[in-house]
């Protein structure tokens, strides 16, 4: 702590002021996003790595938590007191910053480009493909439809009609999730007289989003498949991220997984537009894995796929800004068709 | 979304209320183009009531609500006499809009049983439906869609189509669909959308004092239905819905299909739940 002057923050909300801090960080773009990314790369090749070496990702990811530890507890409202955020100001850089103590001996300095790069860290794990919430083990329809052969399966063609199939399906269904994962977000951030952002009131500020995306969603199985991913994607963030409102969540009987991942990534107060981004270019890399499981299609190409569809992504994030739940219009009967008929297949890699 | 300056309310204001082992019908507001001329008592003492539209079909400018109320112990039948057609649009008007408000109180039992409807090339048509179940309430509905005048040859070439539902028990939504096609701009042909098929068909059944494993249950039975009508031309599907209800859904490329289907499933379904025979409206008997 040499070399920096601080002083402490007095009738300081800690809650509140984390997650200031963070929602300014995200407001603009980070400048060390290649920094971010090669860093994530390193922990998931030392994840793979340590799975053989260590047993499981746990025990990795405990290590990890080590260091990470004084971070998490950003936002978090059960801040001891003994530990309170410091606002310094590094006299070598002339730049403000965040200290966070959890024990007067042990200091996380934090600057604000690293609070940006928390942020982006953060969306990477939580959208990641692997992330242990069981999404690679649905299709949600796509099975059936290429039972049916609607998906092409030749080798030639079927990269070609998946790629179709995905585009369209971000101006279906996908919007759909796109826009009840930025109103979970919205609601997860919104500021109600008496209760402090973030924090589930309790009528549960998502009920009627659940409900409505229950009654949505008419085929059993994809609907199922949402509420299971919800309900452990919730489960794993409010383990992760010791919050009130995040431990609220994962108690909800009835959460989508559209509906949990806007509403965690609100609580960490991640940008919302990264937020819907993050979970399309989950989602439909998710159909690209099952894909390749289903087709002959190769690495490489599903590759393409993936990297092809991130402008369509971006067209649905941003047309997700301009819909609300309520008004947000989705035709997939097809798709909806065949997540019915999927239970009746014959064989099933997938569970929906 | 389309405008609604010239928009003028024609209105279908129709009450049922039990008198015994019967059920009467009260036309509480009958604008043209709306006609409802009695209703029927068929074999189940269920009031069966024909909807007519005197102009031949929805014109643009049109816009119709209807409001059913089926009180208390109540039982109806509500059928169309033809199919509905949406005609081309006329510049300057506004889009044809239909809006559908079903109220069914306790105990009571409601069918809706309209026929196709048919988007002509250049329409422009909004439907709403709604639909709300008492306790103990019991709704059967299905709703049919034309990708055009097939016949003519005519395919996806209206303008704009937008329809929502909205089934929900006193409790909860059972059920939403709310979707826009606009095959200009998006195409309808996708497998994301309608496919290769030129009929879509969705029927509901639901009854909010009924629990969720018969409901499973029913899913099962009637998917082996659904399996034994699944053909290269036409395939058919069911799934329980969130609470108190189920849906079957077909697409097929010939309209008998989608009738046919239809009526087997509603017959199906209605012995399972209610134990008692789909008597069908007598204009297709």
């Amino acid at each position: 702590m040499v070399g920096l002057r601080y002083r402490r923050v007095t009738n300081y909300r800690p809650f509140r002021i984390g997650c200031e801090e963070v929602k300014y960080a995200s407001c603009a773009l980070s400048p060390r996003p290649e920094a971010c990314l090669y860093c994530f790369f390193i922990v998931c090749f030392s994840v793979f790595f340590c799975r053989h070496r260590f047993g499981s990702v746990q025990a990795l990811l405990k290590s990890v938590s080590i260091q990470a530890s004084p971070i998490r507890q950003l936002g978090d409202t059960t801040w001891p007191t003994a530990g309170r955020p410091i606002d310094c100001f590094d006299m070598a850089t002339k730049q403000n910053r965040v200290v966070f103590s959890r024990y007067p001996a042990v200091a996380c300095v934090l600057s604000l480009p690293d609070l940006r790069c928390l942020s982006v860290l953060q969306i990477l794990q939580l959208a990641d493909s692997a992330l242990p919430v069981g999404s690679m083990a649905h299709s949600f329809g796509l099975e059936a439809l290429v039972f049916d052969e609607d998906i092409e399966p030749g080798v030639q063609t079927c990269p070609a009609s998946l790629e179709l199939y995905l585009e369209d399906s971000l101006s279906e269904s996908l919007l759909l999730d796109a826009v009840l994962c930025r109103e979970a977000h919205m609601r997860a951030q919104r500021d109600a007289p008496g209760v402090l952002p973030g924090v589930l009131n309790d009528d549960d500020a998502v009920f009627d989003l659940n409900q409505s995306a229950s009654a949505l969603r008419v085929a059993r199985e994809s609907r199922d498949a949402s509420l299971t991913l919800g309900r452990r994607f919730a489960a794993l963030a409010a383990a992760l991220h010791p919050d009130p409102a995040l431990s609220r969540l994962a108690g909800l009987p009835e959460l989508h997984h559209s509906v949990a991942f806007g509403y965690t990534l609100g609580t960490l107060a991640i940008d919302p537009d990264l937020t819907v981004s993050a979970f399309l270019h989950q989602t439909v890399l998710n159909m690209i894995f099952a894909a390749q499981r289903l087709l002959p299609l190769g690495q490489i190409q599903a590759s393409r796929i993936a990297w092809d569809l991130k402008p369509v992504i971006l067209e649905a994030v941003n047309q997700s800004r301009s819909l609300s739940f309520s008004t947000v219009c989705s035709f997939a009967h097809l798709p909806d068709l065949a997540s019915m008929r999927h239970s009746c297949l014959p064989t099933r890699l997938f569970i929906s | 979304m389309p405008d609604r300056e010239d928009c003028v309310p024609n209105r279908l204001q129709l009450r049922f209320i039990p008198d015994g082992t019967f059920t009467r019908m009260f036309v509480l507001t009958q604008q043209p183009p709306w006609r409802a001329i009695r209703a029927f008592q068929n074999s189940l003492g269920q009031a069966l009531v024909h909807l007519h539209n005197v102009s031949g079909g929805i014109l643009s400018g049109d816009s119709l609500h209807l409001a059913i109320d089926a009180a208390p112990g109540a039982r109806v039948q509500v059928t169309s006499v033809g199919a509905t057609r949406v005609y081309r649009h006329r510049p300057g008007r506004a889009v044809a809009r239909l809006s559908t408000s079903v109220q069914i109180g306790e105990d009571a039992m409601l069918e809706y049983l309209p026929d196709t409807v048919i988007p002509f090339a250049g329409s422009r048509f909004s439907q709403s439906t709604t639909v709300s179940l008492g306790r103990n309430a019991g709704f059967i509905g299905w709703e049919s869609i034309a990708a055009g005048r097939i016949a003519g040859g005519e395919e996806f070439a209206f303008d704009f189509f937008h329809s929502e539902l909205r089934v929900r028990s006193d409790v909860r939504p059972l059920a939403l669909e709310r979707w826009s096609l606009t095959p200009s701009t998006g195409a309808p042909r996708s497998v994301a959308r309608w496919g290769r098929f030129r009929y879509t068909a969705s029927l509901y059944v639901c009854h909010t004092g009924v629990a969720q494993p018969r409901w499973l249950d029913l899913e099962s039975c009637l998917n082996r239905l659904a399996i034994a009508h699944t053909s290269q031309s036409a395939r058919w599907g069911v799934s329980t819905l969130i609470a108190n209800g189920l849906v079957v859904r077909g697409m097929a490329l010939e309209a008998h299909q989608i009738t046919a289907g239809l009526r087997t499933f509603w017959e199906h379904a209605k012995h399972e739940i209610w134990g008692e025979p789909a008597v069908f409206p007598r204009k297709i008997n």
